[in-house]
């Protein structure tokens, strides 16, 4: 790991408070920088900032570095560091947090679009009231990813065949007024797209 | 018969369907009555709220006021439904400043949420409402002599393993036994299979779910349960991937925990949805009940 050098003049002396104060932020003030995290993550043997990393990143106000760090994204959400940590900090939720706070700033993860993904993904529910796999992955996969499309084409066609995946998204009934639920949380959430 | 307000997933409908069907074909023989929420919709899962957590919470709490209407346990087969929906009724139950935009939300979809619901997931309630004996007393055909990895996942014990033991879930187990199957144990019976990066990181999913497989090859499993869709679909898939370098109990078939109870009340494989498994081959041939294998 190449060592980083911070300069005051790059920080940002703002962020820390801005990370603790999304959802679940706060208690993020009593990480004992342990390391339970990250020794408990699966995806750890990838990470070039564990969580405990992470956060010594937060505090010392590395905003650019956090907001397009890789750990968020490429986080499974299987919740052990959440479980684990002594200090009671609901870092999977943070995880949460920073990826809407990133895709706010318009900041892109590196060697990553799992950002794409999750919006792609969130509009196909916005637009049926119910997810399709099969649109998802290929608006996901068609143009940027066709190798991993081919890779799971096989697969796929398997899948099909056995009516487990459905081509055409089921659609429900009231959609009028599930729109206006979603357009309203549009408006009022935190994050505006 | 007890009744239950019904949230099958998204996945129920898709890559779960055998659990959509073998849930709705085992149900009525435990006592329990199951009645879909109508028109229910997306929980939008960890995915939207990357996205937005006023949308999350909101596509969730229109499933929570469709079901209020209809009863006051919400029982879904997934994880990550039981998640994704607990976490808005938390938020709504408490009534705090993170409810009021989600209740305007409600309002603009002309839906109301008492916060009268309990959201619940499938395993918890058939072990704890149906209870192990009354699962027993059912069985008409005893997994005897079969060998069954259990594999909670993880959202079904993490964060908050409801109604069972979050260091050391016996759920499962206790299914096993009561289905007459013999536990194989596993060390990684509670570690991800990386089913949320099958998209966005596939070579570090498969990783994650070869160690699984290995796993529960080691435990010399003639059949894998799991309580999650979205477990069963990346494990079966991974199986069928890399079935040229998996071998023995690491390919056995991944079955949905009422798939499982199902065999042992004598259901078909069509009521059970069992010939959708992408290897239905060495499904039937694990499921067999042939003379006993001499124990090694």
């Amino acid at each position: 790991m190449e060592p980083e050098i911070v300069f005051e003049a790059q920080q940002d002396p703002t962020f820390y408070d801005a990370v603790a104060a999304l959802p679940e932020g706060e208690r993020l003030r009593s990480c004992l920088q342990c390391g339970s995290c990250g020794g408990t993550c699966p995806v750890a043997r990838i990470l070039q900032h564990t969580p405990r990393r992470l956060f010594a990143m937060v505090r010392a106000g590395m905003k650019r570095e956090v907001l397009t760090s890789l750990t968020p994204w490429v986080c499974s959400s299987c919740y052990a560091c959440t479980v684990n940590c002594p200090a009671g900090i609901k870092i999977t939720d943070i995880m949460y947090a920073l990826k809407r706070m990133a895709i706010k700033e318009g900041l892109q993860p590196k060697e990553s679009d799992a950002n794409r993904f999750a919006e792609q993904f969130t509009d196909v529910v916005c637009a049926h009231g119910r997810a399709s796999e099969f649109e998802a992955m290929m608006r996901y996969m068609m143009f940027s990813h066709p190798g991993r499309l081919l890779g799971k084409s096989a697969v796929g066609l398997e899948m099909m065949g056995r009516g487990r995946m459905p081509l055409l998204p089921h659609r429900i009934q009231g959609l009028e007024s599930f729109r206006r639920l979603v357009a309203r949380a549009r408006e009022l959430d935190e994050v505006k797209p | 018969m007890t009744e239950y307000a019904y949230y099958p997933g998204c996945s129920g409908r898709a890559t779960a369907r055998g659990y959509d069907e073998s849930l709705l074909a085992v149900a009525p023989r435990l006592g329990m009555t199951l009645t879909e929420i109508p028109d229910w919709n997306c929980c939008g899962s960890g995915l939207a709220l990357s996205v937005n957590q006023v949308l999350s919470l909101a596509l969730s709490a229109r499933n929570l006021a469709l079901a209020e209407k209809i009863a006051p346990t919400v029982v879904t087969p997934c994880p990550s439904c039981c998640l994704t929906l607990n976490k808005a009724n938390h938020v709504l139950q408490d009534g705090g400043a993170a409810a009021a935009p989600v209740q305007s939300c409600l309002e603009a979809g002309d839906l109301k949420y008492g916060g009268g619901v309990r959201v619940r997931h499938l395993l918890d309630v058939i072990v704890n409402d149906v209870g192990v004996e009354r699962l027993a007393q059912a069985v008409t055909a005893p997994l005897t002599g079969k060998r069954v990895a259990p594999y909670y996942g993880c959202q079904v014990v993490r964060p908050v393993a409801e109604g069972d033991d979050a260091e050391y879930p016996h759920n499962l187990e206790q299914v096993i036994a009561a289905v007459g199957g013999e536990v194989a144990d596993f060390p990684l019976k509670t570690s991800c299979c990386g089913g949320a990066l099958v998209a966005t990181r596939p070579e570090l999913g498969r990783e994650m779910c070869l160690d699984l497989l290995r796993s529960i090859g080691a435990a010399r499993a003639d059949i894998v349960v799991t309580p999650c869709p979205l477990c069963q679909v990346t494990l079966e898939m991974a199986q069928h991937q890399n079935r040229g370098i998996l071998q023995g109990g690491a390919l056995a078939p991944v079955l949905y925990l009422t798939q499982l109870i199902g065999v042992a009340l004598g259901l078909s494989e069509r009521e059970l949805g069992l010939q959708r498994a992408l290897m239905p081959k060495t499904c039937r041939r694990a499921l067999a009940r042939t003379e006993q294998q001499p124990a090694l």
